[in-house]
């Protein structure tokens, strides 16, 4: 399960006994008290904690910070910066009269490169939990490069309609690229990740749940997310799983699709590798599995499909562009793409 | 190499269309033949509607 993943983040750099603490800042005397530069800093983030606030240094465990923004605004580019999160109890099917309820309830932007933003949940599979804002919300709008995203449970628990879990975008500016989203648990939104001309992601062992529009998705505002790495990822029960059209060079690697009903569309990409993925629900359906009619030079190997060799040419579309090897149905191998 | 050029393979074009203010996919797709023919000249068009098609 995705938060179970989730390492401590580092760097815990304790003691630099010679920085002295700063007037007026709570925190800032304690052993861990404030970096000027050099290694990066952590920043703690509990909006349950008893008296917590905003107008703190953040990086004493015992003193910190009420937001995710706040902490974002303490964040300085490739210092090795990690946003530390601390678990929240609630959850749809929890006891909402119980202590540590608060979640994580925002809609930040990441401008500064290099950041890492961490759900720290040692006791929750799903992650920490962090629901949208309003109608149309997105939880994390990633507009640097290199930020990091982990164990955190995004779901919208009311009835907003339109929200994102995850949006990067890309036009120079913004910046969003080289996203990392790992460990994490995407829930009831209307998208999980959307990503917008921002190349080289890597979206790895997330689970996709209820999304009512896609799980992966590109807007293409700007354009097409192309270079991604999406390995290790469950889906299931979305409106559309992996929404793609348009894109290049994409490796889609060991994902689990359940109850699909778009597991994997990519209208018109090139030179993208799909393989050792699983593929389940309605074998009747029409293009339900793997999608990518007007492409060329795709590969889609090794892939296990619950449905038959004949069933296979309707649940899957290629129309000759691509080499499909190898790839199990219920009855044998399928030895041509679909047609 | 600016993205426009990996897309394309080819930087000269790209670095062309840049300069006249197009800077990503979507705005190519919306363009209109017209639009990029007096950028580019027709027969640099067709490679570029190729990967990009109007929207």
């Amino acid at each position: 399960m995705p938060a179970t993943n989730v390492p401590w983040p580092t760097p815990l750099t304790r003691l630099n006994p010679w920085y002295p603490g700063q007037m007026g800042v709570p925190g800032g005397w304690t052993e861990t008290g404030l970096r000027e530069h050099s290694t990066g800093a952590i920043f703690y983030v509990d909006p349950n904690y008893p008296g917590v606030s905003d107008a703190r240094d953040g990086t004493d465990p015992t003193d910190p910070l009420q937001t995710v923004a706040a902490a974002l605004t303490k964040c300085e580019p490739y210092r090795g910066d990690v946003i530390a999160v601390m678990h929240n109890g609630l959850w749809t099917y929890g006891n909402m009269a119980s202590a540590n309820i608060l979640p994580i309830n925002e809609s930040v932007t990441v401008t500064v490169p290099g950041v890492r933003i961490v759900g720290v949940a040692p006791s929750g599979c799903l992650g920490v939990p962090w629901t949208t804002t309003a109608i149309n919300s997105v939880c994390i709008t990633v507009e640097a490069l290199d930020v990091l995203v982990e164990g955190f449970c995004f779901w919208n628990p009311g009835a907003y309609a339109g929200t994102t879990g995850i949006l990067a975008q890309w036009n120079a500016p913004p910046y969003g690229e080289n996203l990392t989203v790992r460990n994490c648990f995407f829930y009831s939104l209307a998208y999980g990740i959307q990503l917008d001309y921002s190349w080289n992601g890597h979206v790895v062992d997330n689970y996709f749940q209820g999304c009512t529009a896609a799980a992966i998705h590109n807007p293409s505002v700007y354009g097409e997310p192309d270079y991604l790495t999406i390995k290790g990822n469950v889906f299931t029960a979305n409106a559309a799983d992996i929404n793609l059209p348009d894109c290049d060079s994409v490796l889609i690697e060991g994902n689990r699709f359940m109850d699909v009903t778009a597991a994997i569309v990519m209208l018109a990409g090139d030179n993208n590798t799909i393989h050792d993925n699983t593929v389940q629900g309605a074998p009747g359906g029409t293009n339900n599995y793997i999608n990518l009619t007007g492409g060329a030079n795709n590969l889609v190997s090794a892939n296990m499909l619950a449905c038959t060799i004949v069933q296979y040419d309707v649940t899957c579309s290629d129309a000759g562009s691509g080499s499909w090897v190898g790839n199990l149905c219920t009855n044998g191998t399928a030895t041509a793409p679909p047609v | 190499m600016s993205k426009l050029a990996i897309k394309l393979g080819d930087a000269e074009l790209a670095e062309k269309l840049e300069k006249a203010g197009y800077r990503n996919p979507r705005q190519l797709r919306n363009a209109t033949d017209k639009d990029l023919k007096a950028v580019l000249g027709k027969s640099s068009v067709d490679k570029v509607r190729k990967k990009f098609p109007r929207a």
